[in-house]
């Protein structure tokens, strides 16, 4: 071998060398992660959302306990509010009045009182921590009173009930 | 060059989606049946003479009508009185029926 390319390869090698003491590395990294916000309302319906009145309960009115069971997931401290969907009831029937309103509704959640009766405008009806289902508050029930009287006619009568999970 | 035009809109966005409240709503329907209540049938019993209905007739009624399905028949017992210087100088009994229609 020529004396030219000895020295060629000695030259390879030393770079090699000093290539392989350049990879070591020293640094901080800031890494960087975005939780949002999470809201999740899950609604039981215990009992028979059509409801018939028998003679006793035009008195006294109507009342199911646990009628809804409710569970919230949130990772913020939380309110559940409550409100009709209508002023009214929706009346079908020839003898139905169209003027029951949706305050003969009264909802609460259970262990708890007075009843809130419905408006359009919502009303809180249970509020909580963050955590999950299994968290304290996150998973409760609500009782349902339905009060008419005899204040209105035979018929049928439709409402729609909003419950609205917002983070506080 | 396109991604630079692309990060104003996703740090925007990412403003906005944190700066709503998060909400959740979940509509609930409910039907009420109310029934015609209200008592609509009170037998009158004859003695001897008038119009009404003996208590067979009307054991024959309420026979027939406990057989239609879409009736509730409830049945309570009074007692009429007529007190005269804070003495009852008549008492009879009589039976209330409340028919509700379903």
């Amino acid at each position: 071998m020529k004396r030219s390319n000895l020295y060629i390869l000695l030259l390879l090698c030393l770079g090699s060398i000093k290539g392989r003491g350049q990879y070591s590395f020293n640094g901080t990294m800031s890494a960087s992660v975005s939780i949002q916000s999470v809201l999740a309302l899950s609604v039981t319906n215990n009992a028979s959302p059509a409801i018939t009145f028998t003679n006793s309960q035009y008195t006294n009115g109507y009342t199911v306990s646990n009628f809804n069971s409710f569970t919230v997931k949130s990772n913020q401290p939380w309110t559940l509010s409550v409100s009709a969907g209508t002023a009214n009831f929706s009346a079908s029937g020839t003898y139905a009045s169209s003027n029951m309103p949706a305050s003969v509704i009264g909802i609460v959640k259970s262990g708890q009182s007075p009843y809130l009766q419905l408006t359009t405008t919502g009303q809180v009806l249970a509020t909580g921590n963050r955590g999950n289902t299994s968290t304290t508050g996150n998973s409760f029930n609500m009782d349902f009173k339905a009060n008419p009287g005899y204040n209105y006619g035979p018929g049928i009568y439709t409402l729609s009930i909003v419950y609205t999970l917002t983070a506080q | 060059m396109k991604k630079l035009v692309l990060l104003p809109f996703l740090v925007f966005g990412q403003f906005f989606a944190n700066a709503q409240k998060p909400v959740k709503n979940i509509q609930q329907t409910i039907t009420m049946n109310l029934l015609a209540v209200g008592p609509v049938h009170l037998p009158k019993l004859i003695t001897n003479t008038g119009k009404g209905k003996t208590k067979k007739d009307t054991s024959l009624d309420l026979a027939a009508l406990s057989q239609r399905n879409n009736m509730i028949i409830e049945k309570q017992a009074l007692d009429t009185v007529i007190v005269k210087n804070d003495t009852i100088i008549h008492s009879e009994g009589a039976v209330l029926y409340t028919i509700t229609s379903l």
